[in-house]
This record gives C-alpha cells, structure tokens and sequence, in this order.
C-alpha cells in the first residue's frame, strides 16, 4: 500500500508543477504515451544514423548522442558525420552504440531521451527514470517520410520539417522529368554483393535513398516482392540475377574502406561472373553505388545528396 | 561423530551437524560477498563518496540526492540481480552436477536458452508487427527455457543417472540453436549479431522489476534446495547405493532435473544465458567445503553471486564507454583463469 | 562392405548431378550437360552452373571428407565415440583465432590457415587441461566432451566479443561463422587442397598403425607399435584436416560426430575401406545439407551450419538415445 500512497503524494504535488510548464503528450512507435517538455531543451538521443541526425537538421535542442568506435579507438556519429559534420566536441558521447550506459546518460541531464525501437526497447524502463523516453522505429513499415513527420512534431520541429518538406517537394518536382525520363516510370532495384560469400542482399526499403526513388515514380522491380513482409532486406542466391534485369540498379559502398562505385561493380562481377555484360542497366550507365552512410539515414540532407547524385547522372549522359 | 563436524544445537528440538571447514568458510565468503557488493555500489561512471552510498542504502527514493538517486536506480537493482542470478546459476549447477555425478555440468547445457530463443522468435511472428512488451517477453523466454528443460528430461528419462542426459541436452540445445539461426540468418545480418550479443548473458538491461523477479523465484527455491538436500548424500554414492539406502533415485533425480532448471529459467530470462557460473562456483566449494551436499550447496551459491557480481562489476567499469557483457567477461577472463589456476593446484598438490 | 561402397559412389554421384541441376534458377538438364562439356561464358546459365554450382559442389565434398576423416581418427585414437572436431571445441578456436587475425592482423585467404591451426591446437589443449580437472569421477569419455563444449562456449564468446567492437565490418563474414559454403570459397580451396590431400594420404598410411590402438596401450605396445608415435601422429593428420576445412567454410559441425559412427555400422571398422567410406560418406553428408540450403527456401539460401545443425543435431539426439537403450537392455 505505501507505494501507491507515495506515488498519489508525488502525482500531487507535481500537479502545479506541471500546469505551469507546457506538456506534450504523445504515442511513441511502441505505443507508450509519453508526457514531456513542449519545447525540449536538453535531448539524448540513443541512436545515431537515424534519431541523431534527424534531431540535427531540424535544429532540436540535442546535448548528447550515442557513437560508434573506429579503429583508433576515437568515436563518431556515423552519418552525423558524413553529412553535417558533427563531431563529439559538438555534442556529447551519452554511450557506445548498443552498450548503454545508464549513468552517463542520466549525467547529461536530459529532459528528453529518444531511442530506436531494435536497440532501445529493453532499456526503455530504466531510461525512463532518467528522463521521458521516446522509442522511434524506423522499420515499422511505414514511409521513412511519415517516420520522420512523426519525429519532428515530437520535438517540436513542425515547422521546419514543413519547410523544408516543400523545399524537397519542388525540387523532386523539377527533376522528375529528367531523372525519371519520357516514360515516367523506370524500374529499379536496391541491393547489395556480399564477395565473401557470393550472396546478394535486396532491400524492400533503404532510408533515403529509396524515399527518393518513390518520389521520383521508380517501381521496384517484382524480385523485391520476396522480402518478407515487414523485413528492410533479405540475402538470396546470385542466381536471382536474372531476374535483376531493372532499368536501373542502385547499391551502396562504405569510402572508408576505400570502396568505391568501380569495386561494387568488381564485387557483383566476381559473384556472377559475367552479369555486367548482360544487365541492361550496366550497359547503360545506370548501374549506380553511393556512399552508404550518405544514402541510408532518412534526412532532408541525405536525400538532397541522393538527389545531387542522379541529376549528376543523367546530365553526364545528356 | 564425523571428524571435523560440529553440532549446532538450538534449543533442544533442533540439532545439526555441521563441517568445521563450513563453519570457517562461510561467514569468510559471505564477508567478501558484502565487501563486493560496496565495492560495486561505489564504481560507476559518476563519482561515488561513502555518504551517497550510506544514502542510498538508508533514505526512502524521495529524500535522495541525485548522486544516490543514481546509486540506488542504476547501480543497486544490477547488484542485487547479479548476486541473486549467480546464486541461482551456481545452484543450478550443482544440482544437475550431483545428479550427473559429473563436474563438468552446467545449466547452459541443457537447452534453456535456446528454448527460450525459439518461444521469443515464435512469439514475435504471432505478434506480427505489434511490438511485444518487456514483461511479456521474459514470461515468454522462461516458458521457453522451461519448455526446453522438461523437453530434454522427456527424452533423456532412460539416462536420468550418469551423464547421459547432458548429451541429450547437448543435441537438444544444437537443434533447437539451428531453427534460431535458420529463422534469423534469412532476415538480417544484424538481428544475428544482437542475438549472439544476448546470447553470452548481459545484465544491462536489468532493472528494479527483474530483480524483484529473480528475489520472488530465489524465496521460493532455495527452501526446496535445502529440503531436498538431504537426499543428495547417497546419490553422490551411486545408483545402487543410493536404492539401497532406501532413496528412490528416478524420482528424485528428474525431481532435481527440474529443481535446476526452474532454477537457471529465470535468470535466462531476465539476462540471457550466463554460462559456467555453476562449473566454477561448485569446483571452487567443493575445494573449499569438502563434500557435504548441503554446505556445498550453500557455497557454492555464495561462491556464484561472488562471481557474477565481479565479472558484471569490471564489465560495466573497466573499459569505459565500452561495457562488455558478464556473460563475456566469465566465458573468456573467468574460464581461462579459472582453467589455469585449478591445474595449477592440482599440479602443487 | 562389397556392396556399402558401390552403393555410396552412387549416392555421391545422384546428390551431385542433382546439386548442379537445381537451384533458385531452373537450368534446363541439357543446358547443364552443355555447361559441362562445352562452356560458353557469354551463357549466364552455363556461368551459374560452372561458377556457382559446380565450385560449391568441390568444397562441399573436399570439406565433408576432410570432416569426417578428421573425426573417426580422433574418435579412433581417443577409443571415444562422442568426440569430434565440433565437439573438442577444435572448430571455435579456429574461428576465434581467424575472427582475431582478420580484425587486428588484416590477415585474409591462405594466411589464415596458421592462425586457425594455432587456435585448434590451444583449443584441443585446454579442453584436455579442463577434461584433466576431473580425472577420476565420472565417465572420462564424457568428460571429455563436456570440456570440449565449455571450451566451444569460451571461444565463441571470444568471438562474439570482437564481432561487437564494429557488428557493420563483420556482417559479410557472419555467415561464415555459423558455417556456411561460399561461392568463392574455391579460392581457399584451391590454397587448402593439396595440404588436406597430403594429410589424407598420410591417414592412409597410418591406417594400418591406428588399428594397433584399439587393441589397448600394452596390446597395442606387444604388437610392436609406438603408441605415442601412432597417436600423436594420427592426431596431428586429424587436426591438419579438420582445420583446412574450417578455413575453407567456417565451422560446420556434426560431420566429424556422426559419420564415423555411420561408417562403423556400414563398413566396419578396420582397414583402409572404412576410412575412404567414411571419407566418401561426409562428402555426401555435406553436398547433401548444401542442396538442401540451396533449394529449402530458395532463392533465398540458408547456411549449410545451420541446416548440417538441424539434421546432425538429430541424428546426435538419436545416436545418443540408441546407445542409451542398448546400454539400458
């Protein structure tokens, strides 16, 4: 019983508290309601390529974000870095990827924690001691756009995120029929060679770069179709490469590791010797690889880079 | 009399004997559990005084400051929860090692954490793509590892003595193991990556909750343990002496088989599958205690939390950012040394 | 014996036709044979079963061979029906070993046979130390395997603990931690080849010798033959075997348990015939599990360790369960 009697005493007297200082109440992606700050002044946001820079470009009031190890043993925010330059003198080290640390997040003194509903989940009743928490999911299939309108009236960031949505909106506008060409419609698929063991990995979605291809009007090509429902991706037998046949193929490489466009070209050639020669897209200079960590994180930036990437494409072949 | 035993009397109805080693030992473990257990309340990323632990420790959660806040939030449920789960662990090896008259076995051999696996992966394709929640998650996991338990009892009934029921967990935990790997591998590299991170045991995501859980499953076990100890002496001996001295030895062997494995459930539950936490805790009793069922029982549960609390302690401490997992820190530092410094005192011996 | 290995090249030969004619992508069996016989490289149908097929074919039957071998001379030298590559913990200190050098060393392709052979050789050390704990209780031949799979656990962990530093630069080679055929694997093979047909040549050689040691220590001794010589010998042949398999398709288990025990049923258990059985025998357990991973959920492929897992965690269960009626009768 004494639980509950203090429970009604604090409840009590945090009421006034609370009148005073406006609150926003919301649903997160694993369907907690969520009170907090309207106007959130010290967030922590427990995933990099997807909450952390996403909380960055809309100029949310962000002190901390969780980061990955590099070989040297130094930490970065992946994408953040990539696209915004954001380092760790900007903001601070709240934990390693997937290893929280619940005390270095509770001294940041946030008044708003965001995580990732794969990594974050477990952790989710100890953060929120700490601060409220907010579980986003961005593979909970709906649009990454959706995703991100939901994240942005989260943090109070409506505006910005309409702004620059429009922005984006006219710009795809302008190049669709460029890009897209006469027929409106190409096809397209996303994937990725594995040379260590001669698989190909299909993406159903892949953050910003297939929310660009969407709103250009390129179709996946039906192959897509054999991702499990609800899945990002699935490995498969390079021997689906004949039915990869698409006007156009997009893939990924990581520049860190030295990879570039020429050596996912060289990758999907050692695991299907001579499928160069027969994809029609290859032939025509629509075989076509970015930067991973450029692509993938679903911002207006990264898909304003995506973007930049295809105009350079087609007027290089105009 | 036994040489080197005591009778504990109490009163006139109650009189036990006991081990002189036992009666040395224990306290001494049971002092290094408490010393362990501060030493733990003070490490941390925060800075820690003496008063913010007292505090922490004494006040009700509303009189706290924050650095006690964090104490009693954080630092003290993981505590709390590695000692408990350690003990459990270490009991439940020790009963499976009684059972098997083998030294070698341990809770991870008997399919647990691989049933548990499969009724978490199942669960989730039945949820489709609602999220299921943390409590219904654990209530999953230990119906699964306690599913495995009992699968493996089943088939192994005809070898319930000897060892043969660690092979038939052995094969049990490999199939069942497939079917996770099979299901996850033809998703994403990355789901793969977290269950084996889950897999070696973690208590980071431990919270005031879990360890409520482990107390309630510890409360109603350890009662059981004790009880049945008595029984154990004559199956230390053997098959046939044990029928001779009038134990029904099937029956009470699965009847340990469970014991064990209700045991090890929760905590494969609650943090994963901690592995040889039983192997270490009963060798390092038995050496200390001598063969006493009970006694060992007991050490070896003081012996496991002792263990656990350590490796949970400088995981979360020594390394940071970086936290590497209990069940990493006992699996490869723990094991190696523990390996190294039992032949080396076979070898002065 | 007369009839078991007609039988099993039979076998082999049905599994392997069958092996390059199915897959995610139906190829006509004429265009097969063409494939075979006059290769056109301009022909993706020929490509996919000479370069895909056909390359997966060879490292399933080197690996499997490699495999089984491996594990009747352990199980011969040991008198010890239960121990194999997987289950002395041999195959996770490989792993552990190459998982190690590739992320601190940069080592890649043949140069990785060293380290895997250093991490065999600890691993089968400390599962003897660890079995060495317990001399006098228990069953020692059980004792031995428990501490194989204790060691398993500890170099796995190892494993896992690198993979977590950076899960992103790993997550082309995970697959070939749980055992998988790839299909460049060719490339190591072609590295590993001659060392295992040197090694298997060797346990055919020592054939004759290894039989000496199922008569005992001092019958063995009577006889004439060096028991250490013999065992430490047949041995190292063993662990030569089994590693240049692991370096080829990562650890895939079951192979070295059950096919001894197969092989002692079928074709006895003395001479050089039981042993090129048993050879014959992993080849086709392999190719067997690589068609089925090619084909269960195509196009989609599982990893041979896992569906080899499924099926040889089966037959373990059965092994042991049989052995426990017969004792039991």
């Amino acid at each position: 019983m004494k639980p509950y009697l203090t429970a009604l005493v604090a409840m009590l007297a945090a009421l006034p508290a609370a009148a005073q200082e406006a609150l926003r109440t919301i649903t997160d992606h694993a369907g907690y309601e969520v009170s907090y700050p309207a106007e959130p002044q010290r967030i922590v946001s427990l995933h990099d390529w997807t909450v952390t820079v996403m909380a960055y470009e809309l100029g949310a009031n962000l002190v901390g974000s969780t980061g990955r190890m590099s070989g040297d043993g130094s930490y970065f925010v992946r994408s953040g870095r990539e696209l915004y330059g954001l380092t760790f003198d900007d903001i601070a080290l709240a934990s390693v990827h997937g290893q929280l640390d619940m005390e270095r997040i509770a001294s940041l003194h946030p008044d708003l924690i965001i995580g990732n509903l794969g990594d974050t989940l477990e952790y989710r009743d100890q953060l929120a001691t700490i601060a409220p928490t907010i579980i986003f999911d961005p593979m909970n299939g709906r649009t990454a756009m959706e995703n991100y309108r939901d994240f942005a009236g989260w943090v109070n960031r409506q505006e910005t995120f309409d702004a620059l949505l429009a922005r984006y909106r006219a710009r795809i506008d302008a190049l669709r029929p460029e890009i897209a060409g006469a027929g409106g419609h190409p096809s397209y698929v996303a994937m990725l060679p594995n040379p260590e063991n001669g698989s190909i990995r299909l993406f159903r979605t892949y953050g910003a770069q297939s929310q660009v291809l969407e709103d250009l009007g390129f179709r996946p090509l039906p192959v897509v179709g054999e991702v499990p429902e609800g899945r990002q991706d699935a490995n498969f037998s390079p021997e689906i490469i004949g039915q990869m046949n698409a006007d156009w193929i997009f893939t990924t490489h990581i520049s860190d590791r030295g990879e570039d466009e020429a050596a996912m070209l060289a990758a999907l050639e050692q695991i299907a010797p001579g499928a160069t020669g027969f994809l029609d897209a290859v032939a025509a200079g629509r075989f076509h690889s970015s930067d991973r960590f450029h692509v993938y994180p679903m911002t207006f930036r990264a898909m304003d880079y995506f973007l930049d990437e295809l105009a350079g494409l087609v007027q290089a072949r105009n | 009399m036994t040489p080197g035993t005591t009778v504990l009397r109490l009163g006139r109805v109650l009189s036990l004997p006991v081990g002189r080693r036992f009666l040395i030992v224990a306290p001494l473990l049971l002092l290094a559990l408490l010393a362990s257990c501060w030493l733990a309340l003070a490490a941390g990323y925060s800075g820690t005084r003496a008063a913010d632990i007292w505090q922490a420790v004494t006040l009700p959660r509303e009189a706290m400051e924050d650095p006690a806040r964090m104490i009693a939030g954080f630092r003290m449920p993981r505590i709390v929860a590695a000692v408990l789960a350690g003990s459990m662990m270490a009991a439940s090896g020790y009963l499976l090692q009684v059972v098997s008259r083998n030294g070698l076995a341990d809770p991870g051999l008997l399919g647990l954490s691989d049933g548990a696996s499969v009724a978490v992966l199942l669960g989730g394709a039945l949820a489709g793509s609602a999220v299921i929640a943390p409590p219904v998650l654990a209530a999953l996991a230990l119906a699964g590892s306690l599913g495995a338990a009992l699968l493996v009892v089943g088939l192994g009934r005809r070898m319930l003595t000897g060892g043969g029921i660690i092979l038939v967990g052995l094969a049990t935990s490999i199939f069942l193991g497939s079917i996770v790997e099979i299901i996850l591998v033809t998703g994403s590299a990355m789901n793969f990556s977290a269950l084996m991170q889950w897999s070696r045991g973690t208590l980071a995501a431990v919270d005031a909750a879990d360890a409520r859980l482990l107390g309630l499953w510890w409360l109603l076990l350890v009662p059981l343990a004790l009880g049945l100890g008595r029984s154990m002496s004559p199956l230390l001996l053997g098959d046939a002496e044990a029928r001779a001295l009038g134990v029904p030895t099937r029956a009470s062997v699965a009847a340990y088989i469970i014991l064990a494995a209700a045991f090890a459930a929760p905590v494969v539950a609650t943090c994963g599958p901690v592995a040889f936490i039983g192997l270490m805790a009963s060798y390092v009793a038995r050496s200390l205690v001598g063969d006493r069922p009970t006694e060992v029982l007991l050490a070896a549960m003081l012996s496991g939390g002792l263990i656990l609390l350590w490796a949970d302690t400088a995981g979360r401490t020594l390394f940071g950012p970086v936290q590497v997992s209990a069940g990493i820190m006992i699996s490869v530092v723990g094991v190696l040394v523990f390996v190294l410094a039992a032949r080396a005192g076979r070898l002065a011996r | 014996m007369t009839i078991a290995g007609p039988l099993l090249i039979a076998a082999l030969l049905a599994v392997s036709v069958l092996h390059l004619a199915s897959g995610a992508m139906p190829v006509p069996p004429g265009e097969v044979i063409a494939a075979l016989f006059s290769y056109d490289s301009g022909n993706f149908s020929h490509v996919i079963v000479v370069k895909q097929r056909l390359t997966r074919l060879a490292v399933a039957l080197y690996c499997g061979g490699a495999l089984a071998v491996s594990g009747l001379l352990m199980q011969r030298v040991f008198r010890n029906g239960l121990v194999s590559p997987s289950t002395l913990g041999v195959n996770s200190g490989a792993t552990a070993f190459v998982v190690l050098s590739v992320f601190f060393l940069g080592a890649s392709g043949g140069a990785l046979f060293l380290p895997a052979l250093a991490g065999a050789l600890l691993a089968l050390a400390l599962t003897f130390a660890t079995a060495g704990l317990l001399r006098g209780q228990g069953d020692p031949r059980l004792n031995l395997v428990l501490a194989g799979s204790m060691v398993g656990v500890l170099f796995s962990s190892a494993t896992t603990l690198v993979l977590s530093f950076d899960p992103d630069r790993f997550e082309n080679v995970i697959s070939w931690l749980i055992g998988d055929i790839g299909n460049f694997d060719y490339r190591e093979l072609r590295l590993m080849a001659p060392l295992g047909a040197v090694a298997m040549a060797a346990a055919l050689a020592v054939c004759r010798a290894i039989d000496l040691l199922a008569l005992g220590d001092e019958q063995a001794a009577v006889m004439g033959g060096h028991v250490r010589l013999i065992a430490g010998s047949a041995l190292g042949v063993a662990l030569i075997l089994s590693v240049s398999a692991v370096v080829v398709v990562g650890p895939i288990g079951f192979v070295g348990l059950i096919l001894p025990h197969a092989t002692r049923l079928i074709a006895g258990e003395f001479g050089r015939g039981p042993l090129l059985f048993c050879a014959g025998g992993g080849a086709l357990a392999v190719t067997a599990a690589d068609l089925a991973a090619r084909t269960m959920a195509a196009p989609k492929v599982l990893n041979v360790g896992s569906v080899m897992g499924l099926a040889g965690g089966a037959a373990f269960l059965v092994l042991v369960l049989a052995t426990a009626r017969r004792v039991a009768r």
